[in-house]
């Protein structure tokens, strides 16, 4: 009965390890992008093929991180001779770039 | 003696031989968000600082434009003596232009009164629908007179509107323009009385200093 309780408590062990384990790929596969233009956005993320759907300026959504590197090229608008013009808009922003630039310095 | 050229006596202040040519750029965004200067140092509310909520928007290529007060005028008439003064209250300011750049529809369609954007590659769409009268924008309009030293003037409007009907002529050989665009000023009550319906600013650090 003991022999078989302790083998009972390693498989639980292992179990809560992997679970952890799981927890943290998960984590760093997604980020979390926010739309910065006023629209209803339907995107497919080219990576993946996901159908992402943003609704509105400031909406924020979880993106698989490899859709979420070609979302962030994302940019329209620009008029070329305007002298107010700041270049083309881009689309998104990661949510928490300060945090994230702290985190690697 | 100052008479012999007709110059009056006593303290006088002479205007600067400096021109304003051209329009200002026109920006515009949700009056909901606050202003940049909320208010400045000097009291005075004033320009935009864009969120991911309330976006600026920049209005591309506009022509014909002027910036016009309307007021009600009254007189004061006597019998006696007919008009004695003039009775004025100010309605509202108003930004008038037309506009060639239709791009992208989410800045197009505030100017147009259209409703909200949706965009599935490679389309994007609006409604022209019935008018959402409860939209109210903040408007920052500067010009920059000197780019060498970046001196330039600005006016900032607090509460506007696009009014009247617009109209998109499309002649062969011309580019598209919508005319008739009309942002109007409205009076914002938040805001002090002397700057109810905006304000206008000039930087210049060579002469204001």
């Amino acid at each position: 009965m003991e022999s078989r309780s302790s083998s009972e408590r390693d498989s639980k062990r292992v179990k809560v390890s992997d679970t952890k384990v799981e927890t943290k790929k998960e984590s760093s596969e997604t980020v979390r992008l926010i739309l910065l233009r006023d629209l209803k956005l339907n995107i497919i993320g080219k990576s993946t093929g996901k159908l992402y759907r943003f609704f509105g300026a400031g909406y924020q959504l979880d993106v698989d991180s490899k859709d979420a590197e070609e979302m962030l090229k994302k940019r329209s608008g620009a008029c070329g001779g305007c002298p107010s013009s700041i270049g083309p808009t881009p689309y998104f922003d990661l949510v928490a770039l300060a945090q994230l630039h702290i985190l690697k310095l | 003696m100052a008479l012999v050229t007709g110059t009056p006596l006593g303290t006088i202040t002479s205007q600067e031989d400096l021109y304003l040519e051209g329009g200002p750029s026109i920006y515009f965004q949700d009056a909901t968000a606050s202003p940049l200067f909320n208010p400045d140092g000097d009291g005075f509310y004033w320009g935009l600082s864009g969120t991911a909520t309330y976006p600026i928007y920049d209005v591309g290529c506009p022509t014909n434009m002027s910036l016009a007060d309307n007021l009600t005028v009254n007189d004061v008439l006597c019998d006696t003596v007919g008009v004695k003064s003039t009775i004025q209250q100010r309605n509202y300011v108003e930004f008038t232009f037309d506009l060639q750049s239709f791009f992208p529809f989410d800045n197009l369609r505030h100017i147009l009164k259209g409703g909200a954007v949706t965009e599935t590659a490679p389309t994007q769409k609006f409604g022209l629908g019935t008018v959402n009268n409860s939209l109210y924008y903040m408007v920052y309009a500067p010009k920059v007179y000197d780019t060498d030293v970046g001196d330039y003037v600005w006016i900032h409007l607090n509460r506007c509107q696009f009014v009247d009907p617009w109209t998109i002529n499309m002649s062969f050989g011309t580019p598209w323009t919508a005319t008739g665009i009309k942002l109007r000023a409205f009076a914002d009550t938040n805001k002090p009385e002397t700057q109810k319906f905006g304000m206008f600013g000039r930087a210049d650090a060579s002469v204001i200093t």
